[in-house]
């Protein structure tokens, strides 16, 4: 049983096709990463797998059934997303919009039911997973950029869609908080959960994809496995860029820009 | 052990249960500390023995005081205050904007224009009430129908912006034309002002207990949005018909406020902040918030403008306005520190 599949999906932005006919089957604990350019349609992408935007042609199918055709909350059961940017216009308690999360899962639409118990463990196990603790009773604005991208994942944790979208996650992430914040989506991915992830970081994409997606940004994309498409050939095709690779002591390959500053001549 | 104590108790506080209950109790004694002195202060100060001869004999003295004359702007008070600042809130939600206020949609404005045209056009009591109605409604109704709907903050706020200048280029015009001795009530009313209010119908009083339970219906995916419709959408808030609702919740109050009242400033705009930062944060206990306290702090105004200077009575929004001025700034102040 697939969770989300795409049929010759086009994506349009300002009537500049990005992606034509992109047919995608996302299953059960696959982690699929979606790499290109900025620009390409990579958040694009996983806001119209939301429903956020219509496609430009063709359909989204979550859990065998029309995207649109979904109720809200029964939709954001099973697909949620980590965006980007998160705006914080009044004051809120890093307390409160972790417990967001739970929406779907209230009893009631109204939300005067207490939140069910297992959506209060979860946002303890968040909270813990992230490293929240110290900042519970924080103003959401007053958050360095980092913080709040780990309260923006906490609360998705809580909400815990079937499908993860995570729209560039490790952005403003210091090295520390990195590893922290993917590892427990990656696990439950282990427990039937399935997980996109738009990245520009190359060795994380290494570490942990089991399909990769590359958007060229002119309508063209491959999707395959990460033996196809993580090679040196076809990264620098889609990047147009000049790539190199060496391998870390533990054996894992990491891409790199030979040339990036450009200042110093190798 | 402070600091154990010092965690126990913000981590109460940041529950979320304990505080907010206590707040709104607060503000429900709030209510009835405004209410009773509203009734009981004026140019002839109700003494006990008066107050009990007023509900022996309601026809007395005492009790056409009370019953004609305190009580129905009492009540006009309170449900222009309520409903001004629960509006408030639900538009600085629905515009995601700290700035918006009940008539950011250009309402006081039709609402004027209106009254205008049935007082120009030789009509009196009820209609004049009625064209303030229709013109706030209609204004609102424009705006969302210039901005193709509630769904984008910054088209519904400029379409608001200038149509606002629109119906106050009508009303500079109109109050050039008129004869001076209705200019007086007429700029009264443009400010705010309760003393020519004949009480709301039963109608208006229903909508106090109306917003409340419509509040409750859109209070938890209210707090949803006011994060952002991506957020919200995700969540699974369906984002449009929360808009719509948010829109049509708002604009009944604004509309009955600005019959009652005029263009009543700043209530609307500040009880939402205030509450925000006293703790109120989520709606379900902001919007019931809003309702007291936006009642409370009206009819307090109003028995400050009406006794303070006695025998004049200023406008209830020129004192508001004075209230409400150095209470925004230092809003203002507060934010920028933090």
């Amino acid at each position: 049983m697939t969770l989300l599949t795409t049929e010759a999906l086009t994506l349009e932005v300002d009537g500049r096709r990005l992606v034509e006919g992109l047919a995608l089957a996302i299953r059960p604990g696959e982690r699929w990463c979606v790499l290109g350019n900025n620009g390409t349609g990579k958040t694009r992408l996983l806001e119209t797998l939301l429903g956020l935007h219509p496609p430009a042609a063709g359909a989204v199918h979550l859990d065998g059934r029309a995207l649109s055709a979904w109720p809200a909350r029964a939709r954001a059961r099973r697909i949620g997303l980590l965006a980007q940017h998160e705006e914080d216009p009044f004051p809120l308690t890093v307390e409160e919009a972790v417990r967001q999360g739970g929406h779907p899962w209230r009893r009631d639409a109204l939300g005067l039911a207490p939140l069910p118990d297992a959506v209060a463990e979860r946002i303890e196990a968040a909270v813990a997973a992230l490293e929240l603790a110290p900042l519970r009773g924080r103003n959401v604005q007053t958050l360095s950029g980092g913080e709040r991208r780990r309260v923006a994942a906490a609360t998705l944790l809580v909400q815990a869609p079937r499908l993860f979208l995570l729209d560039e996650p490790t952005n403003h992430l210091d090295l520390r908080h990195r590893p922290g914040l993917l590892r427990p989506f990656l696990e439950a991915t282990g427990r039937g959960h399935a997980l996109v992830l738009v990245t520009h970081a190359l060795e994380l994409v290494e570490q942990v994809a089991t399909h990769v997606l590359f958007l060229y940004g002119d309508g063209r994309w491959r999707a395959g496995v990460p033996e196809q498409l993580l090679t040196r050939t076809a990264l620098e095709a889609l990047y147009g860029v000049r790539l190199e690779a060496c391998r870390t002591p533990q054996g894992r390959r990491l891409w790199y820009v030979p040339d990036e500053v450009g200042l110093r001549p190798e | 052990m402070i600091g154990t104590m010092r965690a126990m108790a913000q981590r109460r506080d940041l529950a979320g249960r304990r505080r907010p209950v206590g707040l709104l109790a607060a503000l429900a004694g709030l209510w009835l500390v405004a209410g009773a002195l509203a009734l009981g202060l004026g140019s002839h100060d109700l003494g006990l023995a008066e107050w009990r001869e007023a509900f022996a004999r309601p026809d007395s003295l005492p009790g056409r005081i009370l019953f004609d004359l305190r009580l129905p702007r009492a009540l006009a008070g309170a449900v222009t205050g309520g409903g001004l600042a629960f509006a408030g809130a639900l538009l600085q939600v629905l515009l995601r904007n700290p700035l918006a206020d009940p008539y950011i949609l250009g309402s006081s404005g039709g609402a004027a224009l209106g009254r205008l045209a049935a007082l120009g056009l030789g009509l009196g009591g009820p209609a004049v009430a009625l064209g303030g109605l229709a013109g706030a409604l209609g204004s609102i109704l424009l705006v969302l129908l210039l901005a193709r709907g509630p769904g984008d903050p910054l088209r519904l706020l400029l379409t608001g912006v200038v149509l606002s200048a629109g119906w106050g280029a009508g009303i500079a015009f109109l109050l050039a034309m008129a004869p001076d001795a209705s200019v007086r009530s007429l700029l009264f009313w443009l400010m705010g002002d309760l003393s020519l209010t004949e009480g709301p119908s039963p109608g208006a009083l229903a909508l106090l207990p109306g917003c409340l339970m419509a509040g409750a219906l859109v209070a938890r995916p209210a707090d949803l949005l006011l994060r952002g419709p991506h957020l919200a959408h995700a969540l699974g808030v369906a984002v449009r018909p929360l808009a719509w609702s948010l829109v049509a919740l708002a604009a009944l109050p604004i509309a009955v406020a600005v019959s009652l009242a005029g263009s009543l400033g700043f209530v609307g705009l500040i009880t939402p902040h205030l509450l925000r930062l006293a703790g109120l944060r989520e709606h379900r206990w902001l919007l019931p918030g809003c309702l007291l306290a936006g009642g409370a702090l009206v009819m307090l105004a109003d028995t400050a403008a009406r006794t303070l200077f006695a025998p004049r009575e200023l406008p209830v929004g020129a004192f508001m306005a004075l209230l409400g001025v150095p209470l925004m700034l230092w809003l203002l102040r507060r934010r920028d520190r933090s």
